[in-house]
């Protein structure tokens, strides 16, 4: 009998063309080819300005680079010390657009020459590896208060700022609570040891307020920065700004207080006494210089105000810090950002390290190699075992496809979503497909027993569907009893609850129908 | 004669179910004892690893031997405290990688390298020395939200498994099989002296969703199939249940053996004796409570 490729074959295969598709989509999120060059895992000064992370360099001062030791080597061989990278930006899959960054100097005495770039073979694949992969160091800080809700965005501010100006960006840095209701701050290094990550929080750094080349105040007059409470003059509302053609637009506006030491107020008068008018926009007429922030005699990034007209030669112990944004969440980011620079040259509050783990990344490797290993093997065992039972290659084989594509495409899916797999992830993913073995042998079984007897009780259908009663009411006990891992213990295995949700639906809804199918045209042919 | 002998075993789950609950009766008691036992002893029901109680652990990452009862006495004398210490091999080669010590006091990192350094006769650097600590009350938080999220994952297990049957006696007797498989669980753990971590407490989850999906194969069989005897339904569903319980114990004991990762181990010694342990809760106790309820209906 001959077959017609039509729209009931589409609509009696769907669950294999799905299968299909997840697998497509799935390869695409692991991205298993990328182009040339060395990875850029993050940035410190000089670089940071000018070349984010994440990309691929390709070239350096037009010199092509391959791998790590070509970089190295171009690197050790710098003809001067202006460095122009190029690099290879990804915007959609496989697809690379090349951008150069701006040309920055760098030190040709310092062996080997520091760019500011932590970079590393390009990866294989596109998937994140979690720290106890890829080394470096996990840490839990616990405040030694209780913090109100305002409190805990100040504290990311001031880490985040504190992290920024020791040259380390877009380091993760997360708030997290346990289910008894205690407060954390989860942080992750790729590059750093313990001992530097204990320096760098308790580290106090030199704040200055500068006029010009005057310090008008320090870290030591600030006598407090105004955080929460309306009492303390904080606020954040909104203004309309009405132009010439009677136009209105709505822009946000917030306002803290600062209070400074009199010491302070009378220097900063003194050095606003002789300042002349600068430029007046909408919100109002300013100086013409600004009060700039420096901290270990760095200027912070946009720590610069304009300094109100109004306050030219006056002494004032309690300050307004005021900023205009377009949008409400813009307005109030900036307003935390300049809390937490005020704040940023120590924590303003203790933080304890309650956990910390440092992992190195030989280990880490090695690790995920043993589990690579270990996987394939008992794979190769539990198929001997189906092999004995089922005595025929028909079944066999797609039982080990449909386990692989499992595999696949729950990696696939945390792929693109952007998960990173941890160790625990892992162990979630390898620990759901191999209980998800079973309900492949209890599909096959269904479909076995009606091919068998035949009867008022026994169309394939209904066997089928017995089967995936069993499977959808198995599915969610097993979501239902993973979802309070997710929150429990700071989130520590959280990896494990979400690999294990994916890897289950993945089963349910993806490969086992696919498999359900398969097993159908396989007994139809005996 | 086998014939004999397997038509004997059948005549006695068929007809001696009722006696047959004495097994995991005897189970239940034996276990309840040694989990009693580990609670006077330690104050907790199960032995804790760092994750849970609090500590050092340290891998040294090299493939030079080393003897390890000489590291378990060095380690105790220069750190005054009694370590586990692990050789980290390779599965197939059986190659050594590293060395793993865990404490019970949380130390300073840079004393531990210089210990070490010591000790081992090279540079503890970054790429060769890992170490985590724990603070112990943090732990003890972690501990309490471990309980807490057994408890409620219990909870959502009985009302989904209450909405699915809609019949009181069949879910009660799947959620009790599936608490008993889990204590006696954590009751075997404790005699080995196997130390629960975070790993273990989720793969303890898991075995709660296994251990149901064996169960309600087993009352889809008695309840919902009408074809048959109820012992054919029964015996039916045994042999796929036989099939998933090798299956599962073939891949986690190559797991547990092969691996060098602890969280892998933590899961599947979890997952092994649940799987086991899950043949007698499901075919006899909760299977001898259901025919019971069922003998008792008619």
């Amino acid at each position: 009998m001959k077959r017609k490729f039509g729209i009931k074959t589409l609509i009696n295969e769907y669950t294999l063309i799905v299968l299909a598709v997840f697998l497509v989509i799935s390869f695409f999120a692991i991205h298993p080819y990328h182009p040339q060059g060395v990875y850029v895992s993050f940035t410190k000064e000089p670089a940071s300005e000018s070349v984010p992370s994440g990309v691929i360099v390709n070239k350096i001062n037009d010199f092509k680079i391959t791998n790590l030791s070509t970089y190295y080597h171009v690197l050790n061989n710098l003809p001067s010390n202006t460095v122009r990278v190029s690099y290879l930006e990804e915007s959609i899959p496989y697809v690379y657009s090349e951008k150069v960054s701006y040309p920055f100097l760098v030190n040709l005495s310092e062996d080997p020459v520091n760019l500011g770039l932590v970079v590393i073979e390009v990866p294989e694949t596109n998937l994140n590896f979690g720290l106890d992969i890829e080394g470096g160091t996990k840490v839990l800080l616990e405040p030694e208060e209780r913090l109100l809700p305002e409190e805990i965005d100040n504290i990311l501010g001031v880490l985040r700022e504190r992290l920024n100006i020791y040259g380390l960006k877009e380091i993760p840095i997360s708030y997290v609570q346990d289910l008894s209701g205690n407060q954390f701050f989860r942080l992750e290094f790729a590059g750093q040891s313990q001992e530097e990550v204990r320096e760098l929080l308790e580290r106090e750094g030199k704040f200055e307020a500068r006029i010009g080349n005057t310090t008008v105040f320090t870290g030591e007059d600030i006598l407090g920065v105004c955080i929460t409470g309306v009492q303390c003059g904080l606020s954040l509302q909104p203004r309309v700004l009405r132009n010439s053609q009677g136009q209105e637009t709505i822009y946000w506006e917030f306002s803290f207080q600062i209070d400074i030491t009199e010491e302070a107020a009378k220097d900063f008068a003194r050095a606003t006494a002789n300042l002349s008018s600068g430029e007046c926009t909408a919100a109002g007429c300013y100086l013409n210089q600004t009060l700039d922030f420096y901290i270990d005699n760095k200027l912070l990034e946009g720590g610069s105000l304009n300094i109100g007209s109004s306050l030219r030669g006056e002494e004032l112990t309690t300050a307004s810090i005021q900023g205009t944004r377009p949008s409400k969440t813009e307005a109030q980011s900036e307003m935390r950002k300049m809390q937490a620079m005020l704040q940023a040259r120590r924590m303003p509050i203790t933080l304890n390290i309650v956990r910390a783990e440092t992992i190195s990344p030989s280990l880490g490797r090695a690790f995920l190699n043993n589990i690579f290993t270990v996987f394939i093997m008992a794979i190769i065992a539990v198929d001997l075992v189906i092999g004995l039972r089922y005595k025929t290659f028909r079944i066999i084989l797609p039982i080990i496809f449909i386990t692989l594509s499992e595999i696949f495409i729950t990696i696939g899916v945390a792929g693109f979503i952007g998960w990173t797999l941890d160790l625990a992830s892992i162990a979630g993913i390898i620990a759901s497909v191999g209980t998800g073995i079973n309900d492949q042998i209890v599909i096959t079984d269904e479909v076995i027993r009606g091919g068998r007897k035949s009867g008022k009780y026994d169309t394939m259908k209904k066997r089928i569907k017995t089967a995936f009663f069993i499977v959808m009411a198995c599915y969610a006990a097993s979501v239902a009893t993973m979802i309070p891992l997710i929150f429990a213990s700071a989130g520590i295995i959280r990896g494990f609850a979400i690999t294990t949700i994916i890897g289950i639906s993945v089963g349910v809804f993806i490969t086992r129908p696919a498999y359900a199918r398969i097993c159908e045209h396989i007994l139809k042919k005996e | 004669m086998k014939a004999d002998y397997l038509d004997k075993l059948e005549r006695i789950y068929e007809h001696d179910y009722k006696k047959l609950l004495l097994i995991p009766a005897f189970m239940i008691v034996f276990f309840l004892i040694i989990i009693g036992l580990t609670q006077a002893s330690t104050g907790y029901p199960f032995y804790r690893d760092i994750s849970l109680k609090g500590g050092s652990s340290i891998t040294v990452y090299t493939s030079i031997e080393y003897n390890l009862n000489e590291l378990i006495t060095w380690s105790r004398s220069a750190l005054s405290e009694d370590a586990n210490v692990r050789i980290l091999r390779e599965p197939i080669s059986g190659r050594i990688i590293g060395y793993d010590f865990e404490f019970s006091s949380i130390f300073e990192v840079e004393e531990l390298k210089s210990i070490f350094q010591e000790r081992f006769g090279f540079e503890m650097g970054d790429d060769v020395f890992s170490v985590g600590t724990q603070s112990p009350q943090i732990a003890g938080s972690f501990f309490f939200d471990a309980i807490i999220v057994l408890i409620f994952a219990f909870i959502l297990e009985t009302i989904i498994v209450l909405y699915i049957f809609r019949n009181f006696l069949p879910a009660m007797s799947i959620v009790f099989s599936t608490f008993i498989d889990l204590l006696l669980v954590v009751g075997l753990l404790d005699l080995i002296g196997f130390e629960v971590g975070l790993a273990s407490i989720g793969a303890m989850l898991m075995l709660l969703g296994f251990s149901t999906d064996s169960d309600i194969l087993l009352s889809t069989s008695i309840f919902k199939r009408q074809e048959g005897s109820l012992i054919s339904r029964i015996k039916s569903a045994l042999k796929t249940q036989l099939t998933m319980t090798i299956a599962a114990l073939t891949a986690f004991s190559v797991m547990f053996f092969f691996s060098n990762v602890m969280i892998i181990k933590q899961i599947a010694i979890v997952l092994i004796f649940g799987i086991l342990f899950d043949i007698m809760t499901t075919w006899i106790l909760s299977a001898g409570l259901q025919r019971i309820y069922l003998e008792r209906r008619k």
